[in-house]
């Protein structure tokens, strides 16, 4: 009886003392993987994205963005409607993303009424010219790094593991990153990303996140070149989620008319 | 006058039939000026302008005014692109160089399996860059020629289009009643001699008999795509078809049946496409002034090199179906001094396209290279760079190499040029 009491006594300790050790880094990061890229099953967003260079001067890049997954962590579908500027206004692309394989891209390009399959391209690519990449837009497979915990820090009020993830194959445009995930939510709530020499180039911030529809989502952020310094802001407003997208909607027919119904 | 009624009918019953909380009006356009100059100062050899130093291949201003409205559902809608143009660089002085240049205005009904767009509309069918096998649409070469926005390159058509969703399957029919053909360089503006014994053209009339019907079916086959095309048209081309009788080019009747496929192969895209050219007015091949029946095929594949830098290549090829037909025929009848010199039985295009984008994709560099086989070379490098989020300005030449003076490209040596457009969006 006693030695039971000693057991549960020295089991509550522990957990109290660190209830996080019931997860390792690569668990961590395959939940932030989810929490981030695939709340629901699938979703809709307008993205309002300024891309801001080092004078000051800002483009901005305004889109609808349709999401259904195919399989939770697995291939997911996009569909974007651009809406600004005035020289892609009508563009429409469409992504099947394997997330361990080449994407299929196709862009509709409204002038001539034509549907072109774009090259898979390297993840690591800016998206609309801004300073997220593919990669960040649509995820990283989390077995595509070696994830290590390095400890727990507090940003923004929110508790955080710190999660240090270098990459299994070489990146062009960083060596290592480190990764601050909130304890409550696996949002991310920061990216830090690291040349060889230890240098932070590019930084992520999440800026305004909320609960839609019973999930956690980030609803702002900011991602920082730290070298150029030239930074894009996002947001995303009229977020919804398990909305029932019908498949037909990633389809070249929407690509040519978007279905007015979930783009507007 | 008959067509903008036929036009206004459409947009009308378009309207009528939105519900009565109606629509949603978009506007927006662009103000755009584009110039492309010949490098060299020659005189016109030709034509009209013949003797004068006329420089210019295209010098335009356009204002363009885009309209769409959609019903609050989105059963119903309409688009109107019109440029109003100002061609400030016309040779031909007696020629109003003020015009509205109709881009698009159709109406549109949307079902669930079927839609329905009756107007003037863009079509583009294929998968090929800058070759068309399935694109049977016509185009204007001499806007691509002179380096005007690739868009320009693409004619628009009177049609009546209906879309069929059949579950996956899409199938696309179009009735165009009036035949448009392509527009080409002519010796009005470019250093080109009209081919000797030409006195005008007679194009197909405006009869329902004379139309022009198409079909497509886009299948998808798990990640790859299929299309089918058939089509019921005639040649658009000005070298097709001749009339040794009265000097009058021709645009015969021709059949084409072609097919593509496009998938994901080793990190790139693969495109091939095939078609059957069914010279209707010449199926036996022994009229030297009509063109033969043709197969043509096309491989393609695109890869990016490097992030942000892609590179496409195409082979393109054309085969004469009876060319021990052609061949004497057009030996005999040719030795007349009638026309020119007899064609080859095979033509190979390659074409290799690079692009690379700098300053976070804000400026575009691109390189396309065109050869033909027995008919000479061309290089396109353009540079474009959108300045804002309104403003691009776009930049590049034409460079013409070797080939015989009688076939495209080489006929085209003494044209290279240099172009200059900027678009101001709203």
């Amino acid at each position: 009886m006693k030695k039971t009491m000693l057991a549960i006594a020295a089991a509550l300790a522990l957990a109290g003392a660190n209830p996080a050790w019931a997860l390792t880094a690569k668990e961590i990061m395959e939940k932030a993987h989810l929490a981030v890229y695939y709340a629901g099953d699938d979703g809709k967003a307008h993205v309002h994205m300024e891309i801001v260079n080092p004078d000051g001067g800002k483009r901005i890049r305004e889109f609808t963005i349709l999401r259904k997954d195919v399989a939770e962590g697995g291939d997911q579908k996009f569909f974007v409607y651009f809406k600004k500027p005035a020289d892609v206004r009508g563009m429409t692309f469409l992504v099947i993303k394997h997330p361990l394989g080449d994407d299929e891209r196709k862009l509709f390009i409204p002038a001539i009424r034509m549907v072109k399959r774009i090259a898979p391209g390297d993840a690591r690519t800016a998206f609309v010219g801004s300073d997220y990449t593919y990669e960040d837009i649509s995820g990283r497979h989390p077995s595509k790094d070696n994830s290590e915990l390095l400890g727990e820090e507090t940003i923004n009020g929110r508790k955080a593991w710190v999660i240090k993830n270098t990459p299994k194959t070489p990146q062009r445009d960083y060596a290592w990153r480190k990764t601050w995930v909130d304890q409550e939510t696996f949002l991310v709530l920061r990216e830090s990303y690291y040349d060889e020499s230890g240098n932070e180039v590019k930084r992520f911030t999440m800026t305004k996140w909320g609960k839609v529809d019973g999930f956690w989502i980030g609803l702002a952020g900011k991602m920082e070149n730290l070298a150029t310094p030239h930074y894009t802001t996002v947001e995303f407003t009229d977020v919804k989620l398990n909305i029932g997208i019908p498949d037909t909607v990633f389809s070249e027919r929407s690509l040519r008319n978007p279905p007015k119904r979930w783009v507007k | 006058m008959k067509k903008h009624a036929m036009l206004g009918l459409v947009l009308g019953a378009a309207l009528a039939a939105a519900p009565a909380q109606a629509a949603e009006l978009e506007v927006h356009g662009f103000a755009q000026g584009a110039a492309s100059l010949r490098t060299d100062a020659l005189a016109l050899p030709q034509g009209p302008n013949k003797g004068a130093k006329n420089n210019w291949l295209a010098g335009e201003n356009r204002l363009r005014l885009e309209v769409t409205g959609d019903s609050d559902d989105g059963s119903v809608g309409f688009v109107a692109k019109i440029d109003a143009l100002y061609d400030f660089a016309n040779p031909n002085t007696q020629a109003n160089p003020a015009s509205l240049d109709v881009r698009e205005l159709w109406g549109e009904w949307r079902g669930d399996v079927f839609e329905v767009r009756a107007g003037r509309q863009m079509m583009t069918w294929g998968i090929a860059d800058r070759l068309f096998i399935s694109d049977i649409w016509p185009k204007n070469w001499a806007a691509f020629y002179a380096g005007l926005p690739l868009e320009y390159m693409k004619l628009p058509v009177d049609a009546l289009k209906v879309l069929h969703y059949a579950g996956p399957v899409e199938l696309e029919f179009v009735l165009a009643p009036r035949t448009e053909v392509d527009i080409v360089p002519g010796p009005d503006r470019w250093m080109l001699y009209a081919p000797p014994g030409v006195v005008g053209e007679t194009r197909p009339a405006p009869t329902l008999r004379n139309g022009e019907a198409a079909l497509r079916a886009h299948v998808p086959m798990g990640s790859w795509d299929l299309n089918l095309y058939a089509a019921r048209t005639h040649w658009h081309q000005p070298d097709k078809g001749f009339n040794p009788a009265t000097g009058r080019i021709i645009y015969p009747r021709l059949n084409v049946y072609a097919l593509t496929v496009q998938g994901q192969i080793l990190g790139g895209v693969l495109s091939l496409e095939a078609g059957y050219y069914d010279s209707v007015q010449d199926r036996s091949g022994n009229d030297p002034f009509i063109a033969n029946s043709q197969q043509r095929w096309l491989v393609g594949y695109e890869h990016e090199l490097l992030p942000d830098v892609t590179l496409a290549i195409q082979l393109y090829g054309e085969r004469m179906l009876h060319y021990d037909r052609y061949l004497p025929a057009a030996q005999f009848a040719f030795a007349a001094g009638r026309g020119p010199k007899p064609l080859p039985r095979n033509r190979l295009f390659a074409t290799a396209n690079l692009r690379a984008l700098f300053l976070n994709q804000t400026l575009t560099f691109s390189f396309f290279a065109m050869a033909i086989q027995h008919g000479g070379r061309m290089l396109n490098p353009e540079l474009s760079y959108a300045v804002n989020d309104m403003l691009t300005v776009t930049a590049g030449a034409h460079i013409f190499t070797k080939g015989p003076d009688s076939w495209l490209l080489g006929m085209m040596k003494h044209d290279d040029n240099a172009y200059l457009w900027a678009r101001w969006s709203y």
